[in-house]
């Protein structure tokens, strides 16, 4: 029988190698093709909606803090919250003392 | 042919409707842009959102693993396709009490938050796409049927009629139980008398699943939802039946959609 | 032995080297998958009565049609289908690259553990653990089980490939190389798409996988297989050349190219983007081209030798096969037309055709190769040729009343009972009724011939073969050997006492 060139030992283990490498690589592929490479913007209508809502609250503060600003009707004065806030600060920090107010009947 | 053109020509008339019918197609359908309102036809500008409830995760998973998909199938085709959006029931209901009309097809949120779409391989039962309404319809004509029945008048003397709620107060424990004709329905299609009028079930070749009940002992007044008592033993449903039965009662596919998304246009406009 | 110098016995020689390396796997894969073959038609006859007697054993949930349904189709395509395809790759693979297999004892062991798991799952499924996917409703861990198993089974057929004697490649070998990468890459695409992580992707994709997987198998994995064996069988049994290698090269790119885009017209209508549905009914009418392929080569080469198709069990059975791939390709290609598939797609036809492709196509064609490769392998002869008949006629008489009443009839019957928008899902089932007894009957008598195939075959498997040189055929008054000069098992005898003791 004519001898075979194709059989050595050598081209049997290369082929099992490049068999079970290309039976991993495709499994692989799969796995990550499918699970890692995918568009990254996830739409999710919840957030949209969401998101909408940020934005109506943006709106709405900043209406608010329009109507809070410095203003004059007459004799008052309409002051926007922060300028108070340091004055505020300050009073908060002094200790209370008598006022000079009275309580009650027995105040003489 | 050499072995090296093989595999070539192996790979390429593989790999290309690998990806053409695989890959891409997935890429992009689990990341869909959602649908806007139309200000026009619609008259609101914020995003669809697809609503769904009942427990569609692990009710779909019994649903998958007792093989309900073998007979019955989920999805309202496009008309191209076949003629199940005319079909009453299946895509909607053509004259809703509220709503009109409100047939359409199936679209691709139907299915959020399951892991797999229960598209079918048989229609030998029913659809089921639209079984949740089909189920509620029914709930508000056997409790119609029962409380005049009972003599309780639905019609008032203003001729406004009563609403559902005030049906069921009425009707008491008499009133319809949607999870209970389930637990019938599983436990044996083809009791007599399961559906009105007569035994129109008995022709039903739905499988009963004893495998969905156990026996409890009889104690006191019994469960409310029990399907059969006999010897002092009440067969009640387990747990696997209670999430199927709660996927089949919200299985509902017949929300508004935007203009956009209808398949017929002349469709009353959406989100009145 | 060395005073073997004529080449043609040191051809038969090899030849019966090879068989005999190859005996413990290829009885092994035969024998399981014929007792496959038999559980999984039980299963399917099971499911079939409950149909039309729903109360037939209704106390058994197991025995439910949602369960039987999937276990049925499971256990005939990893149990029977995967089972006698890998024995006839393994083994022709072989004998075509003219070379001993040298580990048939990690074939057998990998054998072993392939028939645990499919038992494993189909308990599993008869449980009501299953996933629920007709084709694919072993647990997500059997069917990977399943997946790295076949690597040590089909590895050794690439290496004998790999390392073959000689220069011709037949076009059976290019068959059998398609398909042992094809079964690789359908299967972990289907598992991957449409079963391991499904949180995260979109419900009607994955369902659309497990669509597109279904078909891939089919023609990707079951059809070259069933071409690799009858292109083998016919001109061996003849004793002529392939009707036409040109042809036959053709219907395998044909094939290559138009199978893997099959399948997902069974979700036409869905909401999956519509070219892909199209596509694939488009795809479903092609594959008719291949198909006839096939055909006019295993008819015009069969047809050569008009005593051998007479007589030669193996090679009835193959034209048997060549046939049903032309009609289950034929009323594929009918039932996917977008006008019908309307009626079909939710009918019964479905599955009427699942069962045309792998009962009356797939196994005729593994009938085939197994009466051909048994009686190699055991040294011993079919015992009886009345057994080989009846088994031919009752598989041929069920599949042809299957393919014909239920799937067709009924299919189109059903199908257009579902159509009429006026009537109630009562009047639909109704309509089914006479057809699914037809399809019990038919299954009657798939299992009356497989009762006999799987008798037969274990028979052989116990050494109770006939020992005689001269082959078993169909028509007793034979007068000359179709099976050619391979029958001449005699002439090893001086080499037969040597390795008697094995």
């Amino acid at each position: 029988m004519e001898a075979n060139q194709r059989d050595t030992p050598l081209r049997r283990f290369n082929t099992f190698f490049w068999g079970l490498a290309l039976f991993l690589v495709f499994g692989i592929a799969c796995f990550v093709i499918k699970n890692f490479i995918h568009n990254d913007a996830k739409y999710d209508a919840a957030d949209e909606a969401g998101r909408a809502r940020v934005l109506k609250r943006e709106q709405v503060e900043k209406e608010q803090s329009a109507l809070l600003s410095y203003k004059k009707e007459g004799n008052s004065v309409q002051l926007p919250p922060s300028a108070l806030f340091s004055i505020a600060g300050e009073l908060l920090g002094t200790e209370p003392e008598d006022s000079g107010v009275p309580h009650n009947k027995t105040f003489k | 042919m050499t072995v090296k053109t093989f595999f070539y020509g192996l790979i390429a008339s593989f790999g290309v409707p690998w990806l053409v019918m695989l890959v891409v197609p997935y890429g992009s359908m689990r990341s869909m842009e959602p649908v806007r309102y139309d200000e026009i036809n619609d008259e609101r500008t914020d995003l669809f959102q697809a609503k769904r409830s009942g427990r569609t995760s692990n009710g779909s998973l019994v649903y998958a693993q007792e093989g309900c998909a073998m007979c019955h199938s989920q999805v309202t085709r496009p008309s191209y396709a076949g003629v199940d959006v005319f079909r009453e029931g299946q895509g909607g209901t053509k004259s809703h009490p509220e709503r009109g009309d409100t047939r359409r097809i199936t679209h691709a949120w139907d299915f959020e938050r399951e892991d797999r779409a229960h598209i079918g391989e048989a229609r030998i039962g029913p659809d089921l796409g639209n079984f949740g309404n089909r189920l509620a319809a029914l709930e508000v004509s056997e409790n119609e049927a029962t409380a005049v029945a009972m003599g309780v008048k639905i019609v008032k003397e203003d001729k406004s009629r009563l609403t559902q709620k005030e049906i069921i107060a009425a009707l008491g424990d008499k009133a319809f139980d949607k999870e209970l004709y389930l637990y019938k329905h599983l436990y044996n299609p083809r009791e007599e008398g399961l559906n009105d009028p007569g035994d129109e079930n008995a022709w039903s070749v739905c499988q009963s699943n004893p495998q969905f009940f156990k026996k409890v002992g009889n104690f006191g007044q019994g469960a409310a939802t029990a399907v059969d008592v006999k010897d002092g033993q009440q067969v009640v449903a387990n747990d696997r039946c209670k999430s199927l039965v709660n996927y089949l009662i919200n299985l509902k596919k017949d929300g508004a959609v935007p203009y956009a998304m209808q398949y017929a246009k002349n469709k009353k406009k959406a989100g009145k | 032995m060395s005073t073997i110098t004529s080449p043609v016995l040191e051809d038969t020689k090899l030849r019966a080297d090879i068989d005999r390396s190859l005996r413990h796997p290829v009885m092994f894969f035969f024998a399981s998958g014929a007792v496959w073959l038999a559980i999984s038609l039980l299963l399917g006859t099971m499911a079939s009565i409950k149909t039309h007697a729903p109360d037939f054993m209704s106390c058994c949930s197991f025995l439910n049609y949602g369960r039987t349904m999937p276990a049925h189709m499971s256990a005939l395509i990893y149990g029977w289908g995967a089972q006698a395809a890998f024995g006839v790759i393994i083994w022709l693979m072989s004998r075509l690259s003219r070379q001993e297999c040298k580990k048939s004892g990690i074939i057998l062991a990998a054998g072993h553990w392939w028939n645990l798991m499919v038992a494993i799952g189909t308990v599993c499924v008869l449980s009501g653990s299953g996933t629920g996917v007709v084709w694919m409703a072993f647990p997500q861990a059997i069917m990977i089980s399943l997946v790295l198993t076949y690597f040590f089974i089909g590895i050794w057929a690439v290496i004998a490939f790999r390392v073959r004697r000689g220069g011709h490649i037949y076009i059976s070998q290019w068959y059998l190389l398609a398909a042992l990468f094809w079964f690789p890459w359908v299967v972990i695409s289907g598992l991957m798409f449409g079963q391991l992580f499904l949180g995260d992707g979109d419900a009607l994709m994955v369902t659309a996988s497990t669509a597109w997987f279904r078909s891939a198998l089919m023609f990707l994995f079951f059809t070259p297989v069933a071409a690799a064996s009858a292109y083998y069988i016919a001109p061996k049994v003849t004793g002529r050349p392939v009707y036409s290698y040109h042809l036959a090269i053709f219907g395998f790119w044909a094939l290559a190219i138009v199978g893997p885009w099959t399948g997902m017209d069974r979700m036409m209508g869905a909401p999956i983007p519509a070219f892909m549905q199209f596509l694939s009914a488009g795809a479903a009418v092609l594959l008719v081209v291949p198909a006839i392929a096939l055909f006019i080569n295993i008819i015009k080469t069969a047809a050569s030798n008009k005593d051998a198709l007479a007589h030669s069990p193996s090679l009835r059975f193959t034209v048997a096969g060549a046939m049903g791939m032309l009609i289950f390709t034929l009323m594929g290609a009918v039932m996917s037309l977008p006008s019908a598939l309307k009626y079909t797609q939710f009918s019964i036809a479905q599955y009427g055709l699942e069962l045309t492709g792998l009962l009356g196509f797939f196994s005729m064609c593994m009938f085939g190769a197994i009466y051909f490769i048994v009686p190699r392998i055991t040294n011993r002869e079919w015992i009886s040729a009345k057994m080989i008949s009846l088994h031919f006629w009752l598989f041929i008489y069920g599949i042809v009343f299957i393919a014909i009443f239920y799937t067709f009839l009924g299919g189109f019957m059903h199908g257009y009972a579902l159509e009429q928008v006026g009537e109630s899902i009562m009047a639909s089932s109704g309509r089914l009724y006479p057809y699914a007894i037809g399809l019990t009957t038919g299954f009657v008598f798939l299992l009356f011939a497989i009762f006999m195939f799987c008798c037969h075959l274990l028979f052989m498997w116990l050494r109770l073969g006939r020992r005689s040189n001269h082959p078993t055929l169909l028509s007793s008054h034979s007068p000359s050997m179709p099976h050619g000069p391979e029958g001449d098992l005699d002439k090893l005898e001086p080499m037969d006492s040597n390795q008697v003791a094995h």
